[in-house]
């Protein structure tokens, strides 16, 4: 019922996967602001070879991760029109009604699209390919400086942590509950807004009563557990960082630099 | 109304890593006014199974009938509440349901669905709240305010309320103390002599299994391996192991006491009482059937 | 013996206008021995449980914990180290995204340096059965694995005493009988404490000792066989019997002359093939 595949981690063996999350979480941060370099042909392309690189490395297969992008396909669809249709400038190529696309609009919005995907494609391949709980490893080791301002970086990282770990759980939930009430003749998929809206009440009621109710649970089971915040506490993992994770950044560095010369 | 299966498969996450085969070509009949029990272990798809029958999964590939109903492998939009008024699920933890500011309103929710009038909705509400069992002083409380053991009462009072035809029970008992136990069984057991309704019970207990049911239908790895009735299922008791399974404690306790006096096993008994006229037997005249 | 929990004279209400759920209770649990609790819905057994790892501290009396007074809050980590606890719902209990996190999650909060971490870790996921398992997700396992990793954490903690609250009445059968032969195994191998929260009295027939509770007192307490040869006390509070007791009665009625002291299907097999020898 719930295809996702945004945010899923899927336990393979290849180089990406064995690569320390702070060096891939760096990657992905700087790739996400180095899209924005790409403004012709080649450097979207650079982008795109990139992204396929990555994939093939990861051992996922492309099959499986596109077919998981599908949910998101409505996002970008109307970027790409939106921007289709309210770019000017450059030749008219196409004037039906009120609709009129122009050659840089045209252009514009398959550049646009593409720096949109490349970061999806990024991102999701650092879910793909790191747990959750490394991924959190990685950030509350990287944000630690922060902690010398007072800011809760173990509690944050703690908090994702576990709302990483109930997705599963919670989403589970929530089918059992459509269920339920589907079964008593709730109609989640018909008739008025209005109607839909009144159907959203007997799925959201269980659905917090239940959250709140794992949420008692666990923390009660963490107090017994003995846990009483960072102070004193000990790590199992520890995070190492190799040769192939600085040598990830310098491949993103020269990407970079491929982007800003392809740029002029 | 009698309930087919022919053929039907059910896959999970079809195309992707988690493929996962839950049904395999089952075929079964459930008579109309009959209590089934369906056992097998966890992740034998008995759950998947019985959520095919009010159409909440549809099958990959084959047919489901329920009365002149028909649930099929299809993406056209079907319209399943007719199936729904007829056929009521309770869940596991049936109480994770419950949402309306008070016990009343909650039961009235199923037949409003249906298009009952208020009045009557709570007129059928308050006779099944008095069917399960739960005093009227409760009735325009909140459901959050009870006991566990109170709540799964309103949940089935909820169901009930619909008026099915038959009623779906996916471990009715789960996490309940056994004078809880004793209740809810107690209640299927009167709803389907008392009103002939058709049950169909999804099950870990093989005692309850065997007391309960007319009809016994096993489970495992998505393929259904056994049915018959209790005493048929029970005595096949070298196949039930193998597939990870028991035969109700009064069998086993007979078992080993055959075993240790050297005689031939008895053929399935079910109640503590006929258990103990066996013994009874076995010490009196040694003969082991009587 | 060694008295490892001590219980004096303990009373509890949730707030004052509530009913007290534990009135003037008292108990001792010695070392390495089996103790379960039965008693219905509601009867105080969870609330009893909660009192003795400090997460609930009650309002009269005092429990002491190897010697710590579980109101003494500078010893209440060494309290929650030395009492684990396996709680109801599988789910709600595990923390870590994998096997390996979740048992890592308690020696991590008591600061164990991390090769002793890791010593511990495989050595515990190996008397639970589990170390095939160390790198799954939760949503991958079944109820009885999950309950086994929680046991295995608690493990690592070296405690004095494991807790289970109901812990496994949420499971099917064979997850049942996964956690009471991984508990017995512990206790019989390293001598952990047992105490036992059920309502599974086929259980609690193997218990070392029973304490009965009902409307938050203690109203019976004694061997497996104490407490069962008077079966009609345990009726009228609205439990239920074993097996082998309810067919003590049975065959009574019979006119077969049984003791009434077989507590288990296999004593019960034996004491007819005796009798039936000697008739």
């Amino acid at each position: 019922m719930f295809n996702l595949v945004i945010g899923q981690y899927v336990p393979l063996d290849s180089v990406i996967h064995r690569m320390d999350p702070r060096s891939k979480l760096i990657s992905v941060f700087m790739f996400v602001v180095i899209v924005f370099l790409a403004n012709n042909w080649l450097t979207n392309v650079l982008l795109i070879l990139f992204c396929l690189g990555g994939i093939l490395t990861s051992k996922i297969s492309p099959a499986f991760l596109f077919r998981g992008l599908r949910s998101i396909l409505i996002i970008v669809l109307l970027t790409f029109f939106l921007n289709l249709f309210f770019t000017g400038g450059g030749p008219l190529l196409l004037h039906i009604g009120w609709v009129r696309i122009y050659q840089n609009g045209l252009i514009q919005s398959i550049f646009i699209t593409n720096r949109i995907l490349v970061i999806i494609v990024m991102t999701t391949l650092l879910t793909l390919t790191t747990s959750p709980m490394e991924i959190t490893d990685g950030m509350e080791t990287l944000l630690n400086p922060l902690k010398k301002i007072k800011v809760p970086v173990h509690e944050f990282a703690l908090m994702m942590a576990i709302s990483l770990r109930f997705i599963p759980t919670l989403l589970e939930e929530t089918e059992k509950i459509i269920k339920a009430q589907a079964a008593r003749g709730s109609d989640f998929t018909s008739g008025s807004l209005k109607s839909r809206m009144k159907a959203i009440v007997p799925l959201l009621v269980p659905l917090f009563v239940s959250a709140f109710k794992r949420a008692e649970d666990l923390a009660m089971a963490m107090e017994a557990r003995g846990y009483h915040g960072d102070f004193g506490r000990t790590r199992l993992h520890k995070l190492v960082w190799k040769r192939r994770d600085t040598l990830l950044l310098l491949t993103m560095g020269l990407l970079t630099v491929a982007l800003i010369l392809a740029r002029l | 109304m009698d309930i087919t299966f022919h053929n039907v498969t059910h896959v999970y996450h079809p195309k992707t890593p988690f493929e996962r085969t839950a049904l395999d070509r089952i075929n079964l009949r459930i008579r109309s006014g009959s209590f089934t029990s369906i056992i097998g272990h966890t992740g034998s798809g008995k759950s998947t199974l019985v959520q095919h029958i009010n159409g909440l999964l549809r099958p990959t590939s084959g047919l489901i009938t329920a009365g002149d109903l028909k649930i099929q492998a299809q993406k056209k939009k079907q319209d399943l509440k007719p199936l729904r008024r007829k056929i009521g699920l309770v869940f596991q933890y049936p109480e994770h349901q419950l949402f309306e500011e008070t016990v009343i309103k909650d039961v009235c929710f199923g037949p409003m669905n249906f298009g009952v009038p208020s009045a009557e909705a709570t007129k059928r509400a308050e006779e099944c709240l008095s069917l399960v069992g739960l005093p009227s002083q409760f009735w325009h409380q909140s459901p959050f305010d009870l006991s566990g053991g109170q709540m799964r009462r309103v949940a089935i009072a909820g169901v009930l309320a619909v008026n099915p035809e038959v009623v779906i029970l996916d471990e009715p008992t789960a996490g309940l103390d056994p004078s809880g136990r004793k209740e809810i069984l107690n209640l299927f057991k009167k709803l389907h002599q008392e009103m002939n309704l058709t049950i169909i019970m999804v099950t870990h207990n093989m005692g309850d299994a065997a007391t309960l049911s007319d009809e016994v239908v096993v489970m495992d790895s998505g393929r259904l391996v056994m049915s018959g009735t209790p005493e048929q299922i029970f005595s096949r008791d070298r196949e039930l192991r193998k597939i990870g399974l028991d035969v109700p404690e009064t069998m086993l306790f007979l078992d080993s006491l055959t075993d240790k006096f050297d005689q031939p096993r008895m053929t399935p008994v079910f109640s503590l009482k006929g258990t103990a006229d066996r013994i009874a037997g076995l010490m009196n005249g040694g003969a082991a059937d009587v | 013996m060694e008295k490892i929990i001590e219980v004096s004279d303990i009373s509890y209400n949730y707030s004052d206008d509530h009913p007290k759920v534990l009135k003037h209770v008292s108990l001792t649990i010695n070392k390495g021995e089996w103790v379960s609790i039965i008693g219905h819905n509601g009867s105080g057994k969870s609330t009893l449980a909660k009192c003795l790892n400090g997460l609930i501290i009650p309002q009269e009396g005092s429990v002491h914990v190897g010697g710590f007074d579980t109101r003494d809050p500078e010893h209440i980590w060494e309290i929650r180290r030395l009492v684990g606890m396996v709680f109801q719902n599988p789910d709600n209990q595990f923390v870590g995204s994998t096997v390996m996190d979740d048992v890592a999650f308690g020696m991590e909060n008591h600061g164990i340096p991390r090769e002793e971490m890791v010593r511990r870790l495989h050595e515990v996921l190996r008397l639970v059965r589990m170390d095939a398992f160390a790198d799954r997700e939760p949503y991958r396992l079944s109820g009885g694995q999950k309950q086994r990793v929680a046991i295995a954490g608690i493990v690592a903690l070296q405690p004095l005493i494991i807790i289970l609250d109901e812990a496994t009445s949420m499971l099917d059968p064979e997850g049942r009988r996964e956690i009471i032969q991984t508990v017995r195994s512990l206790n019989k191998k390293l001598g952990l404490t047992v105490l036992s929260i059920t309502h599974d009295l086929e259980e609690a027939v193997h218990a070392d000792r029973i304490l009965v509770m009902n409307q938050g007192q203690v109203v019976k307490k004694g061997t497996p066989h104490e407490i069962f040869k008077t079966p009609e006390l345990l009726e009228k509070i609205g439990l239920d019997l074993p097996f082998a007791v309810k067919m003590n009665g049975l065959l009574r009625a019979r006119g077969i002359a049984v003791t009434g002291t077989a507590l288990t299907e296999e004593e019960l097999v034996n004491e007819l093939w005796t009798l039936h020898s000697t008739m």
